[in-house]
């Protein structure tokens, strides 16, 4: 069969060798080129004969000269091989071409070092990418260490600010107070209750951010747990509510009593938060529905309003801090209560979920008895 | 403390000792075929730098080690704790220079030096030739920064401790020189940018300088620069070529050693 036959030339290994797609050389014991294929000259800008008899370090980067002296010849002394080692080439016109090199020792029956192999594979492109991977990882772990910098002191911030805030309003709440035995006009009256209403609401705002910051530093929100029946602690936050809103009609099922190992200040503030919610932003002509009873072993506590339901991208995020409602521009002002909430069934071991359907919006606080 | 440099004992127990040193790059595994050779006379030392080998790198401390003096306040310790008077030292590359600083600080530990492929300033400097500009060493200690070399490397404390993937036995065989990244820079920058050309006339043990005939780290006129310097010393070049004529030509090196002894 001859060549034509055959459909191309034979494999010629002379050929093979000299323009493989990789870098060949053989070293002498001395640490001189025998031998290298015209691929790797290529690279370098040189001919395969100009590179016998020189050293393979002076192909390299000073940095890998000196790497190959102090890691790779120890290295290929004691175990005969190294593998995947990245290193640079130096053309002759000073261009650098990033390689990973291979290297075995071929040795005499009496162990005595005959020659080196050494391969080597072009890695630009492995190397660009390890160099942006490494700059990316390095970009990354920066902006991680200054975004929690700034998370740590926003919090810090916010406690310090809950704390400062408290005592200049107890002054203002003091004088209200004061003033209201004195005899005043039906106006002075309007203003002090108003000024009351205020002082209140501010100190409402400040709770929350206290709670805010103890939930996010420190341990989190601690409880002061004891057996209690909340029947009675449920019936007073919606009867305050109730009256704060005598336009809104609340239908209240309490299967009471509702005997849980509990902590009652904390659960009323969640009914008082849900309960609120659910008048302010109800349909104003619907009523608010409000379910509590024991069963399966938990606690539940259900309020539901009818109204515009709450998108599913807001339903998401309901739960995170400084969340409000765009639609609906929320009276609680920092957008903590429902985090808050949160917070509070979480110690509990409980959880308070949210659905809400062109039907009825409903947060469901559960949690399990002791 | 013997721990912390994992100091290994071979030889005659009561014989006097002599103390392999290890430099930049590699640990006591460099001495793995000329220490053998002193066992029937000597006591041997072999032991890893921190940061080295099998150190414990919980000791590596950057403002200890960040000059030479930390490594080699850590040989007299260790000298101290065996009780060593009039032993050998036998320091390469680096820890050549390591061992003349010890030898200072603790008289009468050490009764000769032998200094392999010694270097007391490899960047060039008003007439002296170390063999590198500083722009070069400037380069290396980038590249170690930004860690083009050692990717390979740095692997190897990953893959160690794998012992559910046994055909990583190939790569785990190249930690025979592993490094923490880290740690290498700071050994190359305490290395590669000392100066202690001033300490070698403090010198006045008698010292061998073995130097290798084609050494890019430590060349020709460096050997002859420290042979100049040190009052007391002996030069030999060797036929031996590169930086490492322990691991190359381990029995140039023992002979050369044997006959100064």
């Amino acid at each position: 069969m001859s060549q034509e036959e055959s459909g191309g030339l034979v494999e010629d290994f002379e050929d093979f060798f000299e323009n493989a797609l990789c870098g060949y050389a053989t070293i002498a014991a001395d640490g001189q080129i025998l031998r290298a294929n015209s691929r790797l000259a290529g690279w370098l800008g040189m001919a395969a004969d100009d590179l016998k008899g020189l050293r393979f370090s002076s192909l390299l980067t000073i940095g890998g000269k000196i790497f190959l002296e102090t890691h790779l010849a120890p290295l290929l002394r004691m175990q005969g091989h190294f593998d995947e080692v990245a290193l640079e080439l130096v053309g002759q016109n000073g261009s650098r071409l990033p390689v990973l090199v291979n290297a075995v020792e071929r040795r005499n029956a009496a162990g005595e070092l005959l020659f080196t192999r050494l391969t080597a594979y072009r890695a630009s492109e492995r190397r660009s990418y390890e160099r942006n991977l490494l700059a990316s990882k390095n970009l990354a772990e920066n902006s991680l260490l200054s975004e929690r910098d700034t998370a740590v002191l926003r919090e810090q911030f916010i406690a310090a600010l809950g704390h400062d805030l408290r005592n200049p309003l107890g002054a203002i709440t003091m004088g209200v107070v004061i003033l209201a035995n004195a005899t005043l006009s039906e106006r002075q009256q309007k203003l002090l209750a108003t000024m009351d209403r205020s002082a209140k609401r501010m100190s409402e705002l400040i709770e929350n951010l206290m709670d805010f910051a103890r939930a996010r530093l420190g341990g989190g929100m601690v409880l002061d747990r004891t057996l209690v029946d909340l029947e009675p602690v449920l019936r007073h936050v919606i009867d305050e509510l109730g009256t704060a809103h005598p336009k809104k009609t609340i239908e209240v099922e309490i299967a009471g009593p509702l005997q849980v190992d509990c902590d009652p200040a904390r659960v009323a503030q969640i009914a008082s938060n849900l309960v609120a919610n659910a008048l302010v932003h109800g349909a104003q002509d619907q009523s608010v529905k409000i379910h509590s009873s024991l069963s399966d072993g938990y606690f539940e506590l259900c309020v539901c309003n009818q109204g515009k339901p709450i998108s599913p991208e807001t339903l998401k995020v309901l739960f995170q801090p400084f969340t409000r409602e765009e639609v609906r521009s929320s009276q609680n002002g920092l957008g903590l209560g429902l985090y808050i909430a949160a917070e509070v069934a979480k110690a509990h071991e409980g959880t308070l979920e949210a659905s809400s359907t062109g039907a009825e919006t409903c947060f469901t606080f559960r949690m399990p008895l002791r | 403390m013997l721990e912390r440099n994992h100091v290994v004992l071979q030889g005659k127990k009561d014989a006097p000792a002599i103390v392999f040193s290890h430099g930049y790059g590699c640990d006591q595994n460099m001495w793995r075929l000329v220490a053998p050779a002193f066992e029937d006379q000597y006591r041997t030392v072999l032991f890893d730098h921190v940061g080295a080998g099998r150190s414990d790198l919980r000791a590596y401390l950057k403002a200890k080690y960040g000059s030479l003096e930390g490594y080699a306040g850590d040989l007299v310790e260790i000298g101290r704790e065996l009780g060593l008077k009039d032993a050998v030292f036998v320091g390469h590359s680096v820890s050549a220079m390591i061992g003349i600083m010890a030898s200072i600080q603790a008289p009468g530990m050490f009764r000769a030096l032998v200094l392999v492929g010694p270097s007391p300033c490899y960047i060039d400097e008003d007439g002296y030739t170390g063999g590198f500009t500083r722009d070069q060493i400037g380069e290396l200690l980038e590249s170690l920064e930004s860690n083009h070399m050692g990717w390979s490397m740095e692997m190897a404390p990953v893959i160690m401790g794998n012992p559910e993937r046994p055909e990583l036995g190939d790569e785990l065989a190249q930690s025979f020189c592993r490094t923490d990244p880290e740690i290498a820079k700071q050994f190359a920058r305490a290395t590669f940018l000392s100066d202690t050309r001033e300490i070698l006339g403090e010198v006045d043990l008698p010292a061998l300088i073995l130097q290798c005939s084609d050494d890019v780290i430590a060349p020709l006129c460096v050997g002859d620069y420290v042979h100049a310097r040190l009052p007391n010393s002996t030069l030999v070049v060797m036929k031996a070529t590169g930086h490492c004529p322990n691991l190359s030509a381990p029995e140039e090196t023992i002979a050369a050693i044997r006959s100064f002894l």
